[in-house]
């Protein structure tokens, strides 16, 4: 669906994106990175918008700056809040939808039922300008599903949005993906794009850190050290346990006294201890979480990875 | 490219100059020549002279009506064709439309050609009902000619500067309109680089004022072209095509962003 090979964008000696290679097969796709990462240059490379300065880049097999047809397949929301504002709804999607070369008739019909789609069936006559936040993130989603695109592009999805509005977008992307069509979202809100990606690619300073499912990106982190936070009752005899194990890098107390931190480079032989201490050494464990285990920690470390702080 | 699509910008066009915004630059283009020959036709009233001939009343109005309104006109319409897009928040969705691109500019162009030609045809007819030159049908046929020629070929000059430079569009045509203006009327040879020299050449010749007894002209004075007029027309119609190509070219090779207005 799209391949980059070596895509590199420079803007004069600044470097928007850099080196990126990836193939994306069908799917839901999460862009993460923070912002500046060069997240918004990628999509627009991807889309065309940007001719890459070394490399190639290639959406549905076409050369994307040179044949723009492909982009037929693609429906595109930006990030920006940027929307004409004294235009109606309905009007501006039916606009938009013409321009993929449907007749009036048809792109009316469309833009109605995308309006549909996201939730703006009431809304659909009144101007732009008065719309709501939500408002608008729903209309620029219309104008990206109109014409049935195979693949959605979106950029900060979520960006504003408030719960409700999260969790409708969050259930339409989930109905996008399982009608057997394709997402690509960037965002740094990471549990919301978790909640639809079924594959990462996480870019910072314009490279990309790393790509493929949750397992395989925590699977390169397997001699990465990672942190076990241990609540229990009896701090002290828990140290002397964790200290014998050859598992554990190193350990320190909490703050709070009731516990340790664990420092280990396998955290699987640590969990697997753990119900051992429960029963033959009498230690009360009331807690165990690991901070490491989510996105924004994978992404945390990758980063420190990458700047070779570890 | 989809000339479909360009029908689509296009109507898209002209629903959105029926705002209350469009209609006032509608009216002041409108206004102005009629305003310049009523104040003329006051004078000539008042001072009880005697009415002018066609010669002089015609070559006063195309001056304001084929020459400033036209391009006054286009000068708001075709020259920020894509500055509009980039600041009016709509570039970033066009650009992701496949031949979009194509539709933007000739759509626009046809857009600001249409206009132009509808407001300067009002205003035509207004000044030659002040005039009391209703009745001059060959004169009224050949300003039709050349207020659609010139339309077509000023419209191109301004989308190709719209298009080679989007950000300062609008003040480089203005620039460029004062330069064309005033060097239409010089003597030389350079005078037949602008579209102001062709048309007058073309109103000259249609209307026989090309003759010193008419018009006190000589026709070697380097005023207008002794050129055959179809050479006229050829000149603005490949000059209308060459630029739009042109500007198509660098309009789909080069990149723009929209501007954020956060």
């Amino acid at each position: 669906m799209i391949q980059l090979q070596h895509a590199t964008k420079l803007y004069g000696t600044v470097i928007g994106v850099n080196d990126i290679t990836f193939d994306m097969e069908p799917g839901a796709y999460g862009l993460l990175g923070p912002n500046g990462s060069g997240k918004t240059t990628l999509l627009n490379l991807i889309t065309g918008q940007l001719s890459p300065s070394m490399g190639s880049v290639r959406l549905f097999d076409a050369e994307i700056s040179r044949d723009q047809r492909a982009l037929s397949q693609v429906g595109v929301c930006p990030a920006m809040d940027l929307l004409p504002i004294a235009v109606n709804g309905i009007d501006w999607v039916q606009y938009m939808t013409r321009l993929y070369g449907f007749s009036a008739k048809e792109a009316g019909e469309r833009a109605s039922a995308a309006l549909d789609l996201v939730g703006l069936d009431d809304a659909r006559h009144r101007v732009i300008a008065g719309y709501s936040r939500g408002m608008k993130q729903r209309v620029k989603l219309a104008q990206a599903i109109a014409h049935e695109p195979q693949l959605l592009i979106l950029d900060e999805p979520f960006s504003g949005l408030d719960p409700v509005a999260r969790h409708d977008m969050t259930t339409f992307l989930r109905e996008w993906v399982s009608r057997g069509k394709s997402v690509l979202m960037a965002s740094h809100i990471l549990h919301e794009v978790e909640a639809v990606a079924e594959h990462y690619l996480l870019i910072y300073g314009g490279r990309l850190l790393a790509s493929g499912t949750t397992d395989e990106i925590f699977g390169m982190l397997d001699d990465v050290p990672r942190e076990i936070e241990i609540v229990c009752d009896n701090a002290a005899l828990l140290a002397l346990l964790v200290q014998q194990q050859s598992a554990v890098d190193s350990f320190q107390f909490r703050e709070d006294g009731e516990g340790l931190t664990i420092i280990t480079r396998n955290t699987r032989e640590v969990y697997q201890q753990l119900p051992a201490w429960l029963e033959d050494q009498q230690v009360t464990i009331r807690e165990v979480t690991s901070s490491d285990e989510s996105l924004q920690a994978l992404f945390d470390t990758l980063m420190k990875i990458h700047r070779g702080e570890i | 490219m989809n000339p479909r699509e360009w029908l689509v910008v296009f109507s898209h066009e002209w629903r959105r100059s029926l705002a209350a915004k469009g209609l006032f630059s509608w009216i002041f283009l409108i206004g102005f020549p009629v305003l310049i020959v009523s104040l003329m036709r006051y004078i000539q009233y008042s001072n009880g002279l005697p009415m002018p001939l066609l010669v002089t009343w015609g070559s006063i109005v195309f001056v304001l009506t084929a020459g400033i309104c036209c391009m006054l006109s286009l000068l708001l319409t075709a020259a920020p064709f894509l500055q509009a897009e980039l600041e009016g928040r709509r570039w970033t969705y066009l650009s992701v439309r496949p031949g979009a691109k194509d539709a933007l500019l000739f759509g626009k162009h046809l857009y600001a050609a249409s206009r132009t030609v509808l407001t300067a045809t009002v205003s035509l007819f207004l000044c030659l009902a002040i005039g009391g030159f209703l009745g001059e049908i060959r004169y009224i046929l050949v300003m039709l000619t050349l207020i659609t020629l010139g339309s077509l070929a000023y419209g191109a000059v301004y989308v190709f500067i719209g298009a080679l430079i989007p950000r300062r569009a609008m003040v480089v045509a203005v620039i460029y309109s004062m330069i064309e203006f005033m060097v239409s009327w010089i003597p030389a040879l350079i005078n037949r680089l602008t579209v102001q020299y062709r048309l007058r050449s073309l109103l000259f010749k249609w209307m026989d004022w090309d003759n010193v007894s008419t018009t006190g002209i000589a026709s070697n004075s380097g005023f207008f072209s002794e050129v055959p007029w179809w050479q006229h027309v050829v000149v603005l119609l490949g000059m209308t095509v060459g630029l739009l190509i042109i500007a198509s070219l660098i309009f789909n090779r080069r990149e723009y962003m929209a501007i954020r207005d956060e």
